[in-house]
This record gives C-alpha cells, structure tokens and sequence, in this order.
C-alpha cells in the first residue's frame, strides 16, 4: 500500500473516529474473515491486513469448504515463515475428508478448522476460523505419551532434543485432556519466533491440504 | 522554558519523521534496517548454506546422535531464518510511541506562550507531570508491541490507551493546580530537560535497542551454528555409536 493511500486510510478511520461511532477501533477484538488461516496461533491480534478488505468484496463468502472445489485463502502471520510461508501469502487449498486424511504424507501443509471450544476452555478467544500447520504424522487414537513419542522419534529428528520433547509432552496431554483419549489425532508444527513448536489436532478438524503458494502482492 | 521550544521543535519533527517510518517504503530507518540485515544475513550465508547441505546429505541416518546434531542444527537454521527476514522485524511497529511522543509535543508547543504569566509555575509543574506520564504510556505500548510477534500490529488498543491518557492528563492539570505532587528538585530545567527528551526521542530510543538486541541475537546464532557444524562433522567422520 503506498504513503498515499495509507495516509487517505488513516484520515477516513480519523474521521470515523471522531464523528463515527467508533467501531473501527475495536477492531482489536474483532475476528477474521474467513478467507484469512492464521499461520501461528490463532488466538493472536488480527492484523492490519486481515482487516483491510470490504465485506462487500467476493472473497468475503468464505472458502467453498463444503462443495470441495480447491479454493484461496491468505496468510496472516509469520509464523510459518521458517518454511516459506510469509504473512499476506496465498495459499490454494484443496479439501480432504476424513478418510483420505491418513494419506497426507510428511511434510505437506494443511488448514485446520479451529475449535473455538478448545481455546476458550482455557480461557483464550480464537479469533480465526482456520489455521495452518506441517503435518509430522496421524498418531491416531494412541492415548500413551512414550507410546506415541517412540512411534513420533522414528520419523522426526526435532522430538529427539530435550525440550522439544518437553513441548511435545505438555501439548499432548493437554490434547488428550480435552478431547479424550479415543479421538484420533494429527501431528503438525508451527513456528514461534523461527522456534518449533507442536500441535495437535483431531483429524476431523483437518479440512484440507495447502498445494500452492502465491506469493503476497 | 526556552528550552521547551526547540525541545517541542525538535520532538514535532522527531515524530512527524518517525511517523513516516509507518507509511513510507522508502524511509531512511527502513533501508537501513533492510541493509543491516542484508548484510547479517551474508555474514553467514556460508555457514548457512553449508549447515543446509550437511543436514540434506544425512536425512536418512539412523545414527541418534548425528539425528539430534540435524535436529540442533535445523533449530538454528529456522531462527536465522526468522531473525534476517525484514518481514519479520518490522520495527516500524514501534512508530506507534510516535503517537505520543506527538502529542507531548503538542503539549509543549501550547505552553509556550505561557511563559511569564501568573500561571507559569503550574505550567511547568504539568509539562513535569505529563512527560511522567507519556513516558510511563510509552513503556507500556513497548509491552504490548513485544507481546504481537506476528505479523502487523492492529491499533494496539490505541482508542482505550488514548481514553486513559486524556484523563490521566487532565488529573495531572488538577495535580499541578492544586500543588498535590511530590518535588525531586528545586530547579524546573535539569528534569524538564530529562524527562522531555526522553519522552520525545523514546521511539528512537526503543528503535536503535532492538537494532542492537537483534544484531547480538543473530550473532550468538551464527557462533551456535559454527559449533553445530564442527559437531556434526565430527560426528560423522567418527565411528560413533548408534546410540
């Protein structure tokens, strides 16, 4: 966005201010469309970008989850950064059922519909729709930490380092804690500040892998 | 308070400039924060480069210790990675405490004209109380902009945090009125002097510290990968126990 336009943004969100209701400014609390994934955590302050574009605009229907045809979203947040993923990219995102989430392989990127339950049992308010993470593995329904560990340790070098493993121990439990210990869980990575840092999701809340990337304009 | 025009001066152009840092691409403090970079980011481009081959070449190893060297390794990687994009630190984000630094400015630049009046002492009082004040505003915003390390920054409570300033200063008119304050010195110019210039130049202030947090980060990880590789190649020319 160049000097111009954003000084004319600022002097209509000024007047808004000033003669408006104000709305605009709350804008802290607000959620993100949903044709925004959160590269890292999604509980985060929605950015400039995220807010930047008209309701009006087609994006603004939301991604076409449901009639699975491959459809675009936009990163916000540099969480992925480490991997090639930078705030304000575009990814192309093709949907996945339940079944076929086993076939996704080491390495692939894939969105994950956020549980807003989740987060706010712990007190958090989630405010995007959907996240993105790097699949490790399907550990499935495996409800013992040194069972999963061992099963985790022969794909992946990172879990071999103390610390990593300390992260990997506590975010499992706490997984299993809320979900239960029969759900079926995925295995992912995401970035804080270029450090690893482990999820896990249930695999029903996998909505699709991320194929493409088009860099941010 | 002669003194209080050219710091008004000063602050006004100070933060008008750093103002622009937010909007424009081509401001001084960001090409150089891209050039810093740039550079840091050749400085190990070497180490860089050969710790990424060492660890392609040895994907399929089954040896823990060399897995746990790759995994130290792509550890370090990540961070330089992170740390040398310009994405990624975004300093700009700090212009906020422009805002007010602004408004500070503005406060003295009214003031002025008061010099020599009957109210002149609680003038002098308030300019003392309030520069205690935005800089205490500034501190926090600080917190708030580290605690946002992805991506942009949105408003930062900026509605709210400027609510509560506006009565905080309007309690710091009613303090330097009624005299309900605690003095540290006699004098008005030593503190004045001080506290404005510190309440002025924060931005700036707050600027170069990352600059020189960031410089030492990404140093300490390069040294980090240089041991990592000497490691790894020892590891491997080794005949090192599977476990």
């Amino acid at each position: 966005m160049n000097t111009n336009n954003q000084i004319r943004q600022l002097l209509r969100r000024l007047s808004s201010f000033l003669a408006g209701n104000g709305k605009m400014w709350v804008a802290d609390y607000g959620e993100a469309p949903e044709y925004f994934v959160a590269a890292g955590n999604p509980v985060g302050i929605v950015s400039n970008r995220a807010l930047s574009v008209s309701t009006d605009s087609p994006e603004a229907a939301g991604p076409d989850v449901y009639n699975k045809h491959p459809y675009e979203l936009t990163v916000s947040g540099n969480s992925m950064q480490p991997k090639g993923i930078s705030d304000g990219d575009r990814i192309t995102c093709t949907p996945v059922s339940t079944d076929s989430v086993a076939n996704i392989g080491q390495g692939e990127f894939i969105v994950i519909k956020v549980d807003k339950d989740f987060y706010a049992a712990r007190r958090q308010t989630a405010r995007f729709a959907h996240k993105l993470r790097r699949v490790v593995c399907n550990i499935g329904d495996v409800a013992d930490f040194e069972e999963m560990y061992d099963t985790v340790q022969r794909i992946d070098d990172s879990v071999l380092l103390d610390h990593n493993k300390s992260d990997l121990k506590k975010k499992f439990e706490e997984t299993r804690e809320f979900y239960g210990d029969s759900e079926p869980l995925m295995l992912s990575t995401t970035y804080k500040e270029g450090s690893l840092r482990y999820s896990f999701h249930p695999v029903r809340f996998v909505e699709a892998t991320a194929t493409k990337v088009l860099p941010k304009d | 308070m002669n003194c209080v025009n050219l710091l008004a001066f000063i602050q006004i152009a100070v933060a008008f400039d750093f103002g622009l840092l937010y909007f424009s691409n081509s401001h001084i403090f960001k090409n150089l924060q891209k050039r810093l970079l740039d550079e840091m980011e050749n400085l190990g481009a070497k180490n860089v480069e050969e710790g990424k081959q060492l660890r392609e070449d040895h994907k399929r190893t089954s040896k823990i210790p060399v897995r746990k060297c790759r995994a130290k390794l792509a550890d370090t990687l990540d961070k330089i990675s992170y740390h040398t994009n310009p994405d990624n630190t975004n300093w700009g984000k700090y212009a906020y405490l422009g805002l007010y630094s602004g408004l500070y400015g503005i406060l003295c630049l009214l003031l002025i004209g008061i010099e020599g009046s009957w109210i002149q002492k609680e003038c002098r009082n308030f300019l003392l109380i309030s520069s205690e004040i935005i800089i205490a505003f500034e501190l926090i915003s600080i917190i708030q902009i580290k605690k946002v390390t992805d991506g942009e920054v949105s408003y930062l409570k900026v509605y709210k945090n400027i609510k509560i300033l506006l009565t905080l200063l309007a309690l710091a008119t009613l303090s330097a009125y009624t005299g309900w304050y605690f003095h540290f010195f006699n004098a008005f110019n030593p503190p004045f002097v001080l506290l404005a210039t510190v309440a002025v130049y924060m931005p700036v202030i707050v600027y170069v510290v990352r600059l020189w947090i960031t410089i030492r980060k990404v140093r300490k990880l390069y040294d980090d990968c240089n041991r990592q590789l000497i490691e790894f190649k020892q590891l491997i020319h080794s005949p090192a126990p599977d476990r």
